[in-house]
């Protein structure tokens, strides 16, 4: 018993560190924007500009290699791939009842599936191969009202990366990788067996459709589904009856041989089970990836990859999840009704432990706590797609911290709240309630292993070994993370000594004039983070020329800055530092060389702050002359609807590219025919747009313009002229180019589908 | 040369892109030497574990260039 409460606590434990590990990591912000904000301009006359630039000669880019080098840098280049969807790929949208709509799309070969937002899926159709990926941003632009190219280009490559293009990726060192590996298919799969404890066959859809069309093909008439209905209904009540009679019981220890027949038929069950979640795969005509067998916490089982199941409809999914369960239910039911009716019969204390077998098996599929058929089932019938992750996401992070500040719990979360903890409480339980049932059905064999000589019982030690592989491997991940927990711990005692004098460092920082009332949890952040260094006399801080990879306060003692001659050496002191004084930041700032030497004039003792730390909480709070419009400048363009989901960086590309511009009224903003060299975001006042002398439109505040000339490098396609007094944002050709070319940096979308669709 | 990624003091060079790299930091990656035609197939000559500095991007897939096939 003891022993599955700490295998349960185990998993929970580690899924518990794992969760708050990703719930402590926070974004960083990056320090280069506020260099590149400090270069935003003042708002300029937009009449001249434009009549200026219409009137320039087109030049080639100042970057351009010329010859193949362009040809190469287009063929790399994204904005200018042309996605071409792969023939026979299918796209379905899901509408749910409480909006999260979301969309699932399968390679031609149904082998592999991504989960798409529904915007994603109505770009799709247009990647016909006429499209460039330019265009598909122009698309979504027109459709969404975003700009976030960003956002298209990972579409892109991740469709393309995952088969779903056409031409298919050859991934050649993957190839090279293999052709290299010496060893038969055979044994790369034994090998592979022994790395995960999982062996797959990718022919069981022939194998499903052969029984699917022999016989099983049958379950799906009504009257036959009725009739395997009325076994498993009848059954069940002639095992309970069966249960109340007292007449079998269910322990085996003294019965090694029939142990190991149970342990058989069991195998079967699960055998049955898989083919009735692929049987249900195969009628709806979708297909059955692969099948085979695996170690599931240290019992052997069978499992079917239908992740095509996820292109079902909900109906047809709940039936495939229920196919399983019901199928066993069938079987156990025919078992019940023959120990019911013939309880006299050898074989009847046999069938009445393996129906047993069979109904605590089902019970564990059914209860929709854990994410098994049953939980599948429910999440289909309320329409909630990662009800159990969220639950545990919000016991494990949120649940605390709305507790600590005791802030009111909505009913989502009120219902998060109870599904999460009983569901936590129910995997614990389920661990120990699994190894009571499997003590009293194996424990006989095992106790027989144990006393049957040295060869049985290293035998027992090697089937341990195997079967508890993967709780061996979560105890270690366990010891891993307890270990982390202490040196964690250890750190937090040595910090705790140290209170004092980093509370002391806090409080001198946000005393210094370049900062101005820093955030409580930025000061107990840096709190956290600086560190204390010590210096004897004549003992240089840093030197002249070297990278600046910190920032000081001075806490005790003098320093003395420190000039040295390039040529000959000598030096000269150009100022000395007193206590509170910081130094150190300006190099760190404009990312350049330390500028002079800083040298202990006495003992003296420096707070140091390491640039990282430094980048990510006062950079930005760093009040320097220029920063300040900038930062207004930041704020300002985020509010434009065309900028609102760049990332910070691209912001600062817009605003090194970009200017502010006014126009009076009838002031012509962009001329059809004119080459284009701008994109406009309106901020406020009205334009009108012209095509052949005809108003076509009217533009308003959040609306934008320019950037189909930039993106299919086209001549305008129409004319904008101010209506009213009109304040707009203008980003240059190049600086568009870059927001594109810079939003590709961003990570990519997890698209593979959350739901384990291995039943 | 320094290492790209901790600006310690490199011990080889990416074979793909040239960055310095540490022992550290260093990765390992197939880069295909040499290709020549048979009447079957098409042969590789291979590094298997050509030095990698996990900061550049070789692509996985061949590009086509068909300006070069004049």
């Amino acid at each position: 018993m003891l022993a599955a409460i700490a295998l349960g606590v185990t998993v929970v434990g580690i899924d518990s560190l794992r969760q708050r590990a990703t719930l402590r990591t926070r974004p960083r912000a990056d320090r280069a924007i506020a260099a590149a904000l400090v270069r935003a301009n003042p708002a300029i006359d937009v009449g001249e500009l434009v009549t200026e630039r219409s009137s320039a000669p087109v030049e080639a880019p100042e970057d351009s290699l010329g010859g193949v080098w362009d040809v190469l840098i287009d063929e790399l280049d994204p904005e200018t791939f042309t996605p071409k969807l792969a023939d026979g790929t299918e796209v379905v949208v899901f509408r749910l009842k409480g909006g999260n709509d979301y969309a699932v799309c399968a390679r031609p070969d149904r082998t592999v599936h991504f989960y798409l937002e529904p915007w994603e899926a109505e770009l799709l159709p247009l990647m016909d191969g006429t499209r460039t990926s330019q265009e598909l941003i122009v698309a979504h632009l027109e459709e969404a009202g975003d700009l976030d190219p960003g956002a298209v280009l990972s579409l892109v490559t991740s469709l393309h990366e995952g088969g779903f293009l056409d031409p298919a990726p050859v991934d050649v060192p993957a190839l090279v990788r293999d052709r290299l590996d010496p060893a038969s298919p055979g044994r790369k799969k034994i090998r592979g067996f022994f790395k995960t404890l999982r062996i797959s066959w990718d022919g069981a859809d022939g194998f499903v459709r052969a029984c699917y069309h022999g016989a099983l093909r049958f379950a799906f008439k009504p009257p036959v589904t009725a009739a395997l209905a009325v076994l498993a209904v009848g059954g069940l009540a002639a095992f309970v009856a069966t249960v109340t009679s007292d007449r079998f019981t269910f322990s085996l220890r003294e019965a090694p041989a029939e142990a190991v027949l149970l342990l058989g038929l069991g195998f079967f069950l699960t055998f049955c089970h898989e083919l009735g979640h692929a049987t249900v795969l195969t009628h709806y005509d979708r297909k059955v990836i692969s099948a085979g067998f695996f170690i599931f916490f240290g019992s052997p089982a069978f499992f079917v990859d239908s992740s095509d199941g996820l292109m079902l409809d909900r109906r047809q999914r709940m039936v495939q999840s229920f196919a399983g369960p019901f199928s066993e239910l069938a079987l156990a039911g025919i078992a019940s009704l023959v120990v019911f009716f013939f309880p006299g019969a050898g074989v009847s204390a046999f069938l009445y432990r393996f129906a047993i077998l069979n109904y605590y098996v089902i019970l564990l599929n059914l209860i929709p706590l854990l994410e098994l058929d049953g939980y599948w089932i429910l999440t289909d019938l309320i329409q909630v797609r990662d009800l159990r992750p969220r639950a545990l996401a919000f016991v494990q992070g949120d649940l605390w911290h709305k507790l600590r500040v005791r802030e009111r719990f909505s009913a989502q979360e009120v219902g998060l709240f109870l599904y999460g903890t009983v569901g936590l409480v129910f995997t614990i339980f389920s661990f120990y309630t699994a190894f009571f049932f499997w003590q009293h059905i194996f424990g006989g064999i095992v106790s027989e292993l144990w006393h049957g000589g040295l060869g049985s019982r290293l035998l027992l030690l090697v089937l341990a070994l195997f079967f508890a592989g993967p709780a061996i491997r979560g105890v270690i991940a366990l010891v891993r993370a307890l270990a982390k927990r202490v040196r964690a711990y250890q750190e937090r005692v040595r910090f705790r000594s140290q209170r004092a004098w980093r509370v002391e460092a806090a409080g001198m920082i946000d005393q210094l004039p370049a900062f101005e009332d820093l955030p409580e949890d930025v000061l107990s952040d840096l709190a956290g983070r600086v560190r204390l260094r010590s210096l004897p006399p004549e003992h240089a801080v840093f030197r002249q020329g070297d990278r600046a990879d910190a920032f000081y306060v001075l806490r005790k003692g003098r320093l003395a800055v420190e000039d040295e001659h390039p040529e000959t050496g000598d030096t000269r002191v150009l100022r000395t530092l007193e206590p509170g004084e910081s130094f150190g930041e300006l190099a760190l700032l404009s990312a350049a060389p330390r500028s002079a030497t800083i040298r202990a004039m006495t003992d003296a003792q420096v707070f140091e702050i390491d640039k990282p730390t430094f980048d990510r909480l006062l950079a930005d709070d760093i009040e320097a002359p220029e920063f300040a419009p900038t930062m207004q400048a930041f704020a300002e363009l985020r509010g434009l609807t065309a900028f609102r989901r760049l990332t910070l960086d691209d912001v600062a590309v817009v605003l090194e590219h970009g200017d502010w511009v006014q126009a009076a009224h009838g002031d012509i903003l962009v001329e059809q025919g004119e080459i284009g060299d701008a994109f406009y975001a309106i901020a406020s006042g009205q334009a009108d747009v012209f095509v052949d002398d005809e108003p076509i439109n009217v533009l308003g505040p959040g609306d934008h313009f320019g950037e189909i000339a930039l993106l299919e490098h086209v001549p305008r396609t129409a004319s904008v002229v101010a209506r009213t007094p009109l304040r707009a944002f203008r980003l240059d050709a190049d600086g568009f180019d870059r927001v594109v070319a810079e939003s590709l940096r961003r990570d990519r979308p997890d698209r593979a589908p959350d739901r384990d669709m291995e039943h | 040369m320094d290492c790209w990624h901790c600006r310690r003091t490199a011990v080889g060079s990416c074979r793909f892109c040239g960055r310095g790299i540490c022992e550290d930091h260093v990765q390992t990656q197939p880069f295909v030497l040499e290709l020549y035609r048979t009447p079957e197939v098409v042969r590789a000559l291979v590094v298997e574990d050509a030095l990698f500095c996990g900061a550049c991007t070789p692509r996985p897939d061949p590009i086509d260039l068909p300006e070069l096939d004049e």
